[in-house]
């Protein structure tokens, strides 16, 4: 090793004297993956699904505790969650998702209804969350995700909703 | 300063012909140049001995593409990095070597002359990655696209190398060599032939992305890593896994003018079954995410632990079997070709540069050299023109221009002082970038310290 670093001076030496500053390195890379699918019958929802929460509601739990994982605590800047919904139901479902820590307290909460569709004419929505700066920080902490749907009042047809959801995250590494 | 030992990297980059030591090649009045051909027309003197751990100095590092100018320049620095990732491919890799040469002797024996001795040695290449890099970088938002894992190539390893050689003058034209090794190492790590891509791709409907692993099958097989921490300099030394390996050369003088010389060296291997282990990887995985499925808990049913599921498919689609199969690895194989014409004033004082009878006419030699080498299944070449003047049969002075696969002039020169007891020599390659080597890619340097008696 002690030769390296003879071999390394000796080379330095024949150097100009620009700046080696890598302060200002930034890599923001983007990444998207898949994060859930489902469907449900009208007549599931009807029944629910715990009898806790009763009739006309269905939910369902999800392990995210990937979330607080340090990698994205340090350096995830940008997320943005976008579902597309397709509903052909005659009810409109209200779609909750509410992420818990571990302390089970609510970190923060997606709130999107989508409009009663026909099994001939089914409702088609798209909608994205992008979080700022401090509901990342919050989110981050998060180690289990309530989906929970509801719906007005028992459907009267036998239709169906499909929903699919991805997410993306910027991250940002830099050399400070 | 995090970034100090990458830039170093590229500072000390000179290691693209790392184990082509042209300046050094046919250096017939200094011993240490029968290692690079053993049958090289060294004069022969009764015996030799290389001063330990300066004998034979050799280190280096670089890559085939990339330097420090093309990151620091008066550009936006991240505006280079991206440059820089673009402009790479996965045939560009990155390249260390090491040598220290602990003893060498030898002696003469009628026509004869045996070499022994041993020296470290460490090596290692790596192919960048483009793909995984981009991957990494940019991420996948966005790109449509495969990523090739299989560009995932690299090898290294650390070894002694114990040697006996002999070099015989079988007529007034000819000479013969050849030298038997035996590597030892405790440290080898490698990752080749893999194969495999992650997709992310827009499906034809809805907005979930078309996202799987196909083809995998990715191996990395490694020795001494797991107790890294405990080796010592004594195993470093004489490792737990041994090898042969064979040279060969030779030096024919067409007339006392013409030289050929050709070698091939390190023509063996190592077989690690000591401390190995093999980690391979295989299988396709496609990830549709997670199927949300509304379990009836009035019934009592369970919650579904979701990733913990997606975990547990991807090992069973991805399986990772870990064993401790033992594996060969084969020496990265060079050969050398010279074609020398000599030429010039003969010595006036001293008969000592050529013993061989005479046979080498002058004082000037001007010479060509040709070097190939793969590892890790990347070709190493170059071609070299050289012009070698001896000053009073003491000094030798040697300048060279070479080409290498990316058609880029190389210059280097080589000074050795060859007096009474004592041969010193250095060498320095690619010396027109040495006013500023931020420019370079490629740098190479030698000296070694050998007494003739």
């Amino acid at each position: 090793m002690k030769y390296l670093v003879i071999i390394c001076l000796f080379f330095l030496s024949c150097t100009d004297d620009r700046p080696l500053d890598t302060d200002e390195f930034e890599a923001r890379p983007s990444f998207v993956t898949n994060v859930f699918q489902t469907q449900y019958p009208a007549e599931l929802i009807n029944t629910g699904n715990d009898s806790n929460t009763g009739q006309n509601k269905l939910r369902d739990f999800i392990d995210v505790d990937f979330l607080n994982e340090e990698f994205n605590a340090d350096y995830l800047e940008r997320l943005r969650f976008t579902v597309l919904a397709e509903n052909s139901i005659d009810q409109t479902q209200n779609l909750d998702f509410i992420f818990f820590d571990n302390n089970d307290l609510e970190t923060f909460r997606v709130t999107e209804p989508i409009p009663a569709g026909s099994t001939g004419n089914p409702t088609l929505k798209e909608f994205s969350v992008d979080l700022n700066t401090e509901e990342i920080e919050i989110i981050t902490s998060s180690v289990r995700a309530e989906f929970f749907v509801t719906q007005p009042s028992t459907a009267n047809n036998s239709g169906t909703m499909q929903l699919e959801c991805i997410v993306e995250g910027g991250y940002l590494f830099s050399g400070e | 300063m995090r970034y100090i030992f990458v830039i170093a990297l590229w500072v000390l980059s000179n290691s693209l012909w790392s184990q082509n030591k042209h300046l050094l090649y046919n250096q017939t009045h200094n011993p240490q140049s029968l290692m690079l051909n053993p049958g090289a027309a060294y004069e022969k003197t009764d015996f030799h001995v290389g001063v330990p751990g300066l004998s034979n100095i050799y280190a280096s590092a670089g890559n085939t593409i990339l330097n420090v100018d093309n990151f620091f320049n008066n550009n936006d620095f991240n505006a280079n990095v991206a440059l820089a990732i673009n402009r790479i491919s996965p045939k560009d890799f990155v390249a260390f070597n090491q040598k220290l040469d602990l003893i060498n002797v030898g002696w003469s024996n009628g026509d004869r002359y045996f070499t022994a001795g041993v020296y470290q040695e460490s090596d290692g290449v790596s192919n960048f990655p483009k793909d995984l890099i981009e991957l990494a970088y940019f991420g996948n938002a966005g790109q449509n696209r495969s990523y090739d894992i299989g560009q995932i190539n690299f090898r290294a390893n650390v070894q002694s190398v114990f040697h006996f050689g002999i070099n015989e003058q079988v007529n007034e034209d000819l000479h013969l060599g050849a030298r038997v090794k035996l590597y030892s190492s405790s440290v080898n790590i490698r990752s080749v032939r893999n194969s495999g891509q992650f997709n992310s791709r827009e499906s034809g409907s809805g907005i979930l992305l078309e996202q799987s692993i196909s083809n995998l099958n990715l191996r990395f097989d490694s020795t001494g890593l797991e107790d890294a921490d405990q080796l010592s300099t004594g195993n470093i030394l004489i490792g737990s896994n041994f090898g042969l390996g064979l040279d060969f050369g030779l030096s024919y003088f067409f007339d006392d003018r013409w030289e050929f010389t050709g070698s091939i060296l390190d023509l063996g291997f190592i077989r690690f079954n000591k401390n190995t282990r093999r980690d391979v990887s295989r299988g396709f995985f496609e990830y549709e995410g997670l199927g949300i499925q509304f379990p009836n808990f009035a019934a009592g049913d369970d919650l579904i632990s979701y990733y913990q599921n997606l975990g547990d498919d991807i090992e069973q689609d991805l399986p990772t079997e870990t064993t401790a199969d033992p594996y060969t690895y084969v020496q990265p194989t060079k050969l050398n070709a010279g074609l020398s014409y000599n030429f010039g004033g003969e010595g006036s004082w001293c008969e000592c540069r050529v013993n061989s009878r005479g046979k080498r006419a002058g004082n000037q030699t001007l010479s060509l050299h040709g070097f190939s080498m793969v590892n890790a299944g990347n070709f190493f070449y170059s071609i070299t023109g050289m012009y070698e003047r001896s000053f009073w049969k003491t000094v030798y002075a040697k300048v060279s221009l070479g080409l290498d696969q990316f058609n880029k002039p190389n210059y280097g020169a080589g000074l050795a002082l060859d007096v009474w007891k004592i041969n010193l020599f250095v060498n320095v390659d690619r010396l027109n970038q040495f006013s500023n080597i931020y420019n370079a890619e490629a740098l190479t340097y030698q000296f070694g310290l050998n007494l003739k008696f």
